[in-house]
């Protein structure tokens, strides 16, 4: 507390002191005096502070501070109670005693108000307050914008450099990006360079990205101890909070990231000189947002070159903007546990992956590729045509959303990729923001390589990502691998992966199967497919069977693979009929078929009479080796007169037997023999 | 509108001829040549607003209790011929003349003309108890222009008997006979602060606690708890209340009256601060049951007044204040000596310390204020002097022992 300068103020304080409660008029009466008789004493002005403070008198208290401030500003105890004053004005709370100080503040004289900030601010040494203290004199006082704001930024930059982790989600760059930045752009006269002022737009749009399509799982690690963990509620609905280290919830959450970007984007397309008539505005949606930018972009192009700048500069990082953007609305969907922000639970869907639909010819497929790539640049009108190829499976939303997001994400990347200089900037961008570590972007290109026909590029960062072990996005890693291996051709590869795929799944129950067959499937060859196991398990099922009918087609193919096509083929039976019509007619002329896992896996009642009718003289009379040897070999010799007869009896009766599985579990029979089969099944792919 | 008035009465110098005058009034009845007298008033004080000795006075003053008051004056008596009802119309006749004359000095002139007591004529103790009549009316309907003028008529009757008096009527018809109509008081503050102040004044005069020397002229022992409240509501919501004397109106008003014709810049502070000193001692010597509301009212009508003083700090640049008052001070050495001799008598007799020592700590308190303010303006050992014989507190030490603040 405050010193007195001797005995009698003490007293004459103590004095009031004791009579406040009782008299509060003669308590002020006693105060009056001692002021008027000790007009330099600071423990009697700031103790009459301290009373009217907590009668609470505001007007008084206000009027004694100001006193204070004018007369007493050497004193430190003085300014603990201005740092008290300027984090009551921060704060969230709105207890009375928070608002009376802000209250009192508001009272003061306008460059009292400023003068006591602008000190404090010089007096904190955390370096957040004190940035937080310049950013609350900015946002009152103009003339402080011009004075202090550039340097302000400055600070923020060189504090966020000092952070051990580089993380451009911190808290010094919120200030700058969120706060600081949007009142020091709209005012004209502050003094900053072009550099500068690209420079901070770069890391505005650096901060937006990562804010936006920062992932769920890296907001536990951040999240300091005293806030609300997200994982304490397992409900997923909840909102996703996005803890930047230093700031409160309140502080570190941003309703609006695309808009507050775009918002700087303009500020800083003006305040450079550029058009910002070439900024694309907001209020249309993402599809339209490109149609804008690249009807601007080819205006550009006939422009001469020395005002050229001007106006492209704005469409290169409106176009970035939109790529981001449209970026964040393909990995909701892609993978909303990850990146949803508000999903309610009933709408949860796993992660999607983007693969060649097993169900149209790769051939095909491929032209169509080739045909819709050149369709892609050429065209400004691209419209519902361009998406339509592409089905998604297992997500009950709307899919337009995340078709639109993913092909405009893609269609901007493409624009970008094709202008030299943007093409440039925008690797060095990437550069800079050390995106590297963005696996999220990964996924993009590689989902982007599959769309447009570049498989062999999605390829090599699919084989990258694979080898690096990253134990997240295997399952969609070896998914897409494999798809990616059968549209290249390599049947054993993309075959392994499946296995490899299936071998990861849970074991489940598979209860509730759903057909794959929905209306648009067939006609598309590209299909967002959900990472759940029943939908992972049946696409894998479908990829095999399609690998082998490849080999079966070419001609080579033993016993075993017949065998297993027969297992694989039950599944969605009767639809691969024709096949299973090829397969028997190739038994047939073998005139011999063993294939002793016959009984384990297959169980389907077409299926079984067909290869019943094998063996009569109708049907060929084949030979069938469809029983597991019995381990005694004794008994064989023994009965070998009668083996035939005997392993004919046997076949009957386990035919018989196996009529009575017909509504076993399909799916999980066909996932046990994918894993328990698995070497037996590559090793009929080789041969 | 009296300058432009035409007809018989239009020619101030009538006031010349007054027998003439008389027959010409007197044609017509009450209230009609009441009224043309106050229109001729108009005509004679906007012709004659600059001589420096009024014409005719002794004649107008005759016609003014003749055909306004209705009183027959002779040498030695004077008969009331006005009823009740005569009266009424009257008062509403003198509002309604206040209310719609529009130039100032006329109407303080006039004001000042009717309620002209310094000639020691038999008809002012009927002529008083008509403005006192005539200012309770005014209070009740809010005419701002009768209490302005009032105001400024008090300011230069100098605290006289008949300012008092007039207070202590206003209390009497408001505090005491209907209490249910305060808050008519109360509006004051806002409808005249000039009579609110000039009415502090008077009623801090009033109620001046018997035991100081020259006990309160209206007898009263001690403010009733109503109009207490309602000071100190002004006092403390009003620190500039006590302040508007300062700003003399209306110095240079054609006047009758023979002496102290100049407007009184005194303050209500020095009776006020009397009152909030003496009050411990007074409640106890009075007897009166010291309750806490009261001594409450006490503490913070106190604090008002220091306020004031503390405010009066603040206005003493401002243009329109008498350099030679700010130099001489609107606290004087003899009003705090007067209060300082009350406690003094007050000690000899029977007195509870506590309330003694409440009452000096007041009077140290208003004495720094004053001091740092400049409300009074003295040396130290005239300080000293003043305050040799009272009980010394620690704060009376205190205040006694800090150096003079320099102006």
């Amino acid at each position: 507390m405050a010193a007195f300068g001797g005995a009698d103020q003490k007293w004459l304080v103590d004095t009031a002191q004791s009579l406040l409660l009782k008299d509060p008029a003669a308590a002020k009466a006693w105060l009056l005096t001692a002021r008027a008789l000790f007009p330099r004493d600071f423990g009697i002005q700031y103790h009459s502070y301290c009373i009217a403070k907590s009668s609470p008198n505001l007007k008084e208290a206000a009027k004694l501070l100001y006193e204070l401030f004018i007369h007493f500003h050497h004193e430190s105890t003085l300014w603990q109670e201005f740092h008290c004053i300027t984090i009551a004005m921060q704060s969230d709370l709105s207890d009375p005693h928070t608002t009376f100080l802000s209250e009192l503040f508001e009272s003061l004289p306008s460059q009292a108000q400023h003068d006591i900030l602008l000190q404090v601010a010089e007096h904190t040494k955390d370096l957040l307050s004190h940035c937080k203290l310049q950013l609350l004199l900015i946002s009152k006082f103009r003339n402080a914008v011009i004075t202090h704001g550039v340097k302000l930024v400055e600070t923020l930059l060189s504090a966020e450099k000092m952070q051990a982790e580089r993380n451009p989600l911190n808290c010094f760059r919120k200030l700058l990006v969120c706060d600081v930045l949007p009142i020091l752009l709209s005012i004209p006269d502050v003094p900053c360079s072009n550099k500068q002022l690209a420079k901070w737009l770069q890391k505005s749009i650096e901060f937006y990205i990562c804010y936006a399509v920062r992932p769920r799982s890296a907001d536990n690690k951040c999240a300091t101890p005293g806030f609300k963990s997200p994982l304490k509620s397992p409900d997923p609905s909840t909102s996703r909070f996005v803890f930047i280290e230093g700031l409160t919830e309140k502080e570190s959450t941003i309703v609006t990231p695309w808009a507050n970007l775009h918002n700087i984007l303009l500020l800083t397309s003006s305040r450079l000189g550029w058009n910002t008539d070439n900024v694309v505005p907001t209020d249309r949606n993402h599809r339209q947002q490109w149609l804008y930018l690249s009807r601007v972009y080819k205006a550009c192009q006939k422009m001469s070159d020395e005002n050229r700048i001007q106006h492209i500069k704005p469409v290169f990082y409106s176009l970035i903007v939109l790529l981001f953007q449209c970026l964040h609305g393909y990995l909701k969907y892609k993978d909303p546990e990850q990146f949803a922000v508000n999903s309610s639970p009933s709408a949860q869907h796993g992660t999607l992956v983007l693969l060649h639909n097993v169900e149209v010819a790769t051939k095909k497929k491929k032209d169509k590729h080739e045909h819709k790539r050149a369709r892609l640049l050429d065209k400004d009108d691209i419209t519902e045509t361009s998406k339509e190829h592409i089905s998604v499976w297992g997500m009950n939303k709307d899919k337009s959303e995340l078709l639109e997001s993913f092909t405009t994400a893609v269609i901007c990347w493409q624009l970008i990729q094709s202008d030299e200089v943007f093409d440039k900037d925008f690797k060095w961008l990437l550069h800079y923001w050390k995106s590297i570590k963005w696996t999220w972007l990964t996924s993009f290109q590689i989902d982007m390589g599959v769309y447009t026909g570049d498989t062999a590029k999605s390829l090599v960062m699919l084989e990258e990502r694979h080898e690096s072990g990253e134990i997240q996005g295997q399952l969609e890693a070896c998914l897409q691998l494999s798809s990616c291996f059968l549209a290249m051709k390599h049947y054993q590869k993309a075959c392994d992966m499946a296995l490899d795929a299936v071998a990861m799944l849970p074991d489940s129950d598979f209860s509730t199967v759903k057909s794959l067959g929905h209306e648009d499937s067939k006609s598309n060859s590209l299909q967002f497919v959900c990472c759940a196991s029943m939908y992972v398990l049946q696409y894998c099922i479908k990829l095999i069977l399609m690998c082998f009918k490849k080999i079966f087609n070419s001609g080579g193919m033993n016993e075993i693979a017949l065998g297993h096509m027969l297992v694989m083929m039950q599944y969605d039976w009767p639809k691969e009929e024709k096949t299973f019509r090829q397969v028997i007619d190739v038994i047939m002329q073998q005139g011999t078929f063993t294939y002793t896992m016959f009984f384990k896996y297959v169980i389907n009642i077409d299926i079984l009479e067909e290869v019943s009718f094998l063996r009569t003289d109708d049907g060929g009379k084949v030979e069938l080796e469809l029983l597991v040897q019995a381990p005694s070999q004794h008994r064989q010799r023994t009965v070998t007169r009668g083996l035939t007869k005997g392993g004919e009896e046997g076949l009957k009766v386990a035919m018989e037997k196996q009529m009575t599985r017909y509504d076993d579990n399909l799916l999980c029979l066909i996932k046990q023999f994918l894993t328990e089969e698995r070497g037996g099944i590559r090793q009929a792919m080789v041969l | 509108m009296a300058a432009t008035m035409e007809g018989p009465f239009s020619d101030p110098t009538l006031f010349g001829a007054l027998f003439e005058l008389q027959s010409l009034l007197s044609r017509t009845e009450f209230p009609q040549n009441a009224k043309d007298l106050l229109l001729m008033l108009s005509t004679y004080f906007t012709r004659y607003e600059r001589e420096p000795l009024l014409p005719f006075r002794d004649n107008v003053l005759r016609l003014i209790d003749e055909f306004i008051f209705c009183c027959v004056t002779n040498q030695n008596y004077y008969r009331k011929r006005l009823s009740a009802v005569q009266e009424l119309q009257l008062l509403e006749l003198l509002c309604g003349y206040f209310e719609n004359q529009p130039n100032e000095i006329i109407k303080n002139a006039v004001f000042d003309a009717l309620f002209c007591f310094s000639s020691s004529r038999p008809s002012e103790d009927y002529k008083r108890d008509l403005l006192y009549k005539l200012v309770s009316l005014a209070v009740a309907v809010k005419c701002t222009s009768v209490l302005n003028c009032t105001a400024v008529w008090m300011s230069r009757q100098h605290l006289s008997h008949s300012v008092i008096n007039l207070a202590a009527a206003v209390v009497h018809d408001y505090c005491i006979l209907v209490p249910a109509s305060l808050t008519a008081i109360q509006n004051l503050v806002e409808i005249s602060p000039l009579f609110a102040c000039q009415f502090l004044t008077a009623v801090a005069a009033l109620y001046k606690p018997a035991l100081s020397g020259t006990p309160g002229l209206g007898k009263q022992s001690s403010l009733p708890i109503t109009l207490l409240e309602v000071i100190t509501e002004w006092v403390s919501n009003y620190p500039l209340l006590c302040l508007s004397s300062l700003y003399p109106k209306f110095p240079n008003i054609p006047s009758f009256q023979r002496t102290q014709n100049y407007p009184d810049a005194r303050t209500p502070i020095p009776g006020l601060i009397t009152c909030c000193v003496l009050a411990p001692l007074n409640m106890m010597h009075d007897n009166t049951e010291l309750t806490g509301k009261n001594s409450q009212l006490y503490s913070k009508l106190h604090l008002g007044v220091l306020e004031a003083m503390i405010a009066y700090k603040a206005v003493q640049q401002s243009p329109g204040i008498d350099p030679l008052l700010i130099q001489r001070g609107i606290v004087s050495l003899q009003d705090m000596k007067e209060i300082a001799d009350s406690i003094q008598r007050c000690r000899s007799k029977d007195c509870q310390q506590g309330q003694l020592e409440i009452s000096v700590d007041r009077m140290a308190q208003s004495l720094q204020l004053a001091l740092s303010t400049h409300c009074l303006v003295c040396t130290k050992d005239h300080l000293k002097d003043i305050c040799i014989c009272l009980p010394q507190t620690r704060l009376l030490q205190i205040v006694l022992s800090q150096p003079m603040m320099v102006r």
